[in-house]
């Protein structure tokens, strides 16, 4: 028990929470006093809890930053030259040299302090209390609907569902006049609402609200207009009936954060191999910048998600994730090779 | 050694000198933040736009926009494109009588932050009294029931108050009537965003508007641009070749294609 506390694992876990707790509390605090500024100004033109993505995305970063680096430069066998590194080569004998196990208490901490972000700052960012799985519907080989095709079949999720977004693209008028394309919407051959659904410009979305119903089959029928529209993938989304906790949609999106500081690491955990702190730091931090606030990882697509109200369990960004996993965990193996042949 | 802390205090003096000789204004100090805020945050927060604009709704499009325009108080052209587009988004009508009332709002949030940025707008504060003036005019040809829900006069009035307070700002003659010719400015920001409808209504208020342009030689011209252009983008087959020789309609070039 007592080694296992003086162990890497035990020892970084430690380093990091003292290291990260107050700038990510103090990042949380900003960004929760700038967001409420923000959503003050808003107030009149209506709740955009999709805008603030920003101010939860920050906190985040943070965290993951100032794990990530109190670890890397803590633990002396993660980079080349580091004073005291030889001491531990010998005592930790594994192939990694106790730097898998600083990963994981990186990333152990990381998740520990991201929890009261997801449990308080996410719901006082305005993210809804509920969230509805968000099923985007497959489209057929050609997706138009013009004067030459005027009916479009796709796949229904077979769950009960309560509204249907649709977002088409739109192409110039076929004819002179610009007459705005209107549809009937049919859910296993069953008029699915009254409501009139016409297009006419691109990119516009109608929602439309119905009673719970569960289709196999949405059927979208042109009636009339000039105006053909084009049904990419994303364009028609069924909305679940069923509501999960929006705590657990913040949960899972507190673990998809967790994927950028792996590959982070993984990969800094490599150059370490050759390269000494400060390479292996600017490495970290580039890597966590570009994944966490440039929109190239899955942390902010899912961030999103959750604060508009989507449940992140039905979509594809856990798939998303995998490319993330395999370039972090191949990293991790290439490090341990390179350190067991060269010794350190 | 003994130089570096000499020039360093040399520094600090002229420093202290400059601000005590030219004591920095909260507006000075605000706009020397923003020098490195802008590159690191911008292309962010347009690429958060786009992303909005594709996936999300109006109103989170609006609270992005504000964002991007909190960097960048002075461009004048962007806040009358964003309330434009916010004021006119169909994606944000409501059903039967709540529609007007939804439209009312909208117009109303609009107008109030145009309003708002007039402070920040300096030199180019009539170019947002215009917006707002020709705002109000296309908000009610777009829901005509609005009419009933503005002050006596209707859009008509507004306009006049703020083209009062453009004039009072710029003494010119011209004032009055070049809100017709920030026409094709609106509609390219509805064009950009694949919105045809709305820029066709647009540039028929810009049409309508040409009216009160004093050289009729001057506004008829100017109309038979904007007529061609409407024509184009209701899908007929025009010449274009005067409308893309005319600098005045250089931003709606590029969605002429």
């Amino acid at each position: 028990m007592q080694q296992a506390a003086r162990g890497p694992f035990a020892l970084t876990f430690r380093r990091c929470l003292l290291a990260a707790t107050l700038p990510t509390a103090a990042a949380a605090l900003l960004s929760l006093l700038v967001a409420t500024l923000l959503r003050t100004e808003l107030a009149d033109a209506g709740e955009a809890p999709g805008a603030m993505t920003t101010w939860i995305a920050l906190p985040l970063f943070v965290a993951a930053l100032t794990c990530a680096g109190s670890a890397a430069s803590f633990w002396p066998a993660f980079a080349d030259r580091r004073p005291g590194a030889d001491w531990v080569i010998r005592l930790q004998r594994g192939a990694l040299r106790g730097n898998g196990a600083v990963v994981g208490a990186v990333l152990c901490a990381q998740l520990l302090l991201c929890l009261p972000l997801a449990l308080l700052l996410l719901p006082a960012l305005g993210a809804p209390a509920t969230a509805n799985a968000h099923f985007v519907l497959p489209p057929p080989p050609l997706p138009v609907l013009d004067q030459h095709q005027r009916l479009l079949r796709l796949p229904g999720p077979g769950l009960a569902c309560t509204e249907l977004q649709l977002r088409p693209l739109a192409s110039p008028p076929e004819g002179p006049l610009l007459v705005p394309s209107r549809l009937a919407v049919r859910a296993d051959g069953v008029p699915l609402t009254a409501l009139e659904v016409s297009f006419e410009q691109t990119g516009q979305l109608v929602r439309l609200p119905f009673a719970a119903t569960a289709f196999r089959e949405l059927e979208l029928e042109l009636l009339d207009g000039t105006v053909p529209l084009f049904f990419p993938h994303g364009a028609v989304v069924a909305v679940g009936a069923a509501a999960f906790p929006g705590l657990g949609n913040g949960l899972l999106a507190m673990l998809l954060a967790l994927v950028p500081t792996f590959l982070a690491l993984a990969v800094g955990c490599l150059c370490g191999v050759s390269a000494a702190i400060p390479t292996v730091l600017t490495v970290v931090a580039i890597l966590l910048f570009l994944q966490m606030l440039g929109g190239l990882g899955p942390c902010g697509p899912a961030l999103l998600v959750v604060m508009r109200g989507q449940w992140l369990g039905s979509g594809s960004l856990f798939p998303s994730c995998y490319p993330s996993l395999l370039v972090a965990s191949v990293a991790m193996i290439l490090a341990m090779v390179l350190r067991t042949r060269s010794g350190r | 050694m003994t130089r570096n802390p000499l020039l360093a205090g040399a520094a600090a003096a002229c420093y202290l000198a400059a601000g005590l000789l030219c004591p920095p204004t909260s507006e000075t100090l605000r706009e020397f933040a923003a020098w490195f805020a802008r590159p690191a945050t911008l292309p962010f927060a347009w690429s958060a736009l786009m992303e909005a604009r594709q996936n999300g709704n109006a109103v989170e499009m609006f609270a992005r926009a504000r964002q991007i325009l909190h960097l960048l108080p002075t461009w004048t052209d962007g806040y009358s494109a964003f309330a434009c587009n916010f004021a006119l988004d169909e994606g944000l009508a409501a059903a039967g009588e709540a529609r007007t009332q939804r439209a009312h709002q909208r117009l109303q949030v609009a107008l109030a932050w145009l309003e708002d940025a007039r402070s920040s707008a300096g030199r180019r504060e009539t170019e947002l009294l215009q917006t707002m003036a020709f705002l109000p005019e296309l908000a009610v040809r777009q829901e005509p029931g609005l009419a009933a829900l503005l002050p006596a006069g209707g859009a008509a009035a507004i306009a006049d108050r703020y083209l009062a307070e453009a004039e009072a700002l710029a003494p010119n003659a011209a004032v009055r009537e070049q809100r017709t010719f920030r026409g094709p400015l609106l509609a390219a920001g509805f064009l950009e965003a694949g919105d045809r409808q709305r820029a066709l209504l647009v540039l028929d208020t810009a049409i309508a508007n040409s009216v009160h342009v004093i050289d009729q030689d001057l506004a008829t011209e100017w109309r038979q641009r904007l007529v061609e252009v409407c024509r184009h983008l209701r899908g007929e087959a025009v010449d274009l070749a005067a409308v893309r020789d005319d600098p005045r309609m250089a931003p709606l070039v590029p969605y002429l294609r």
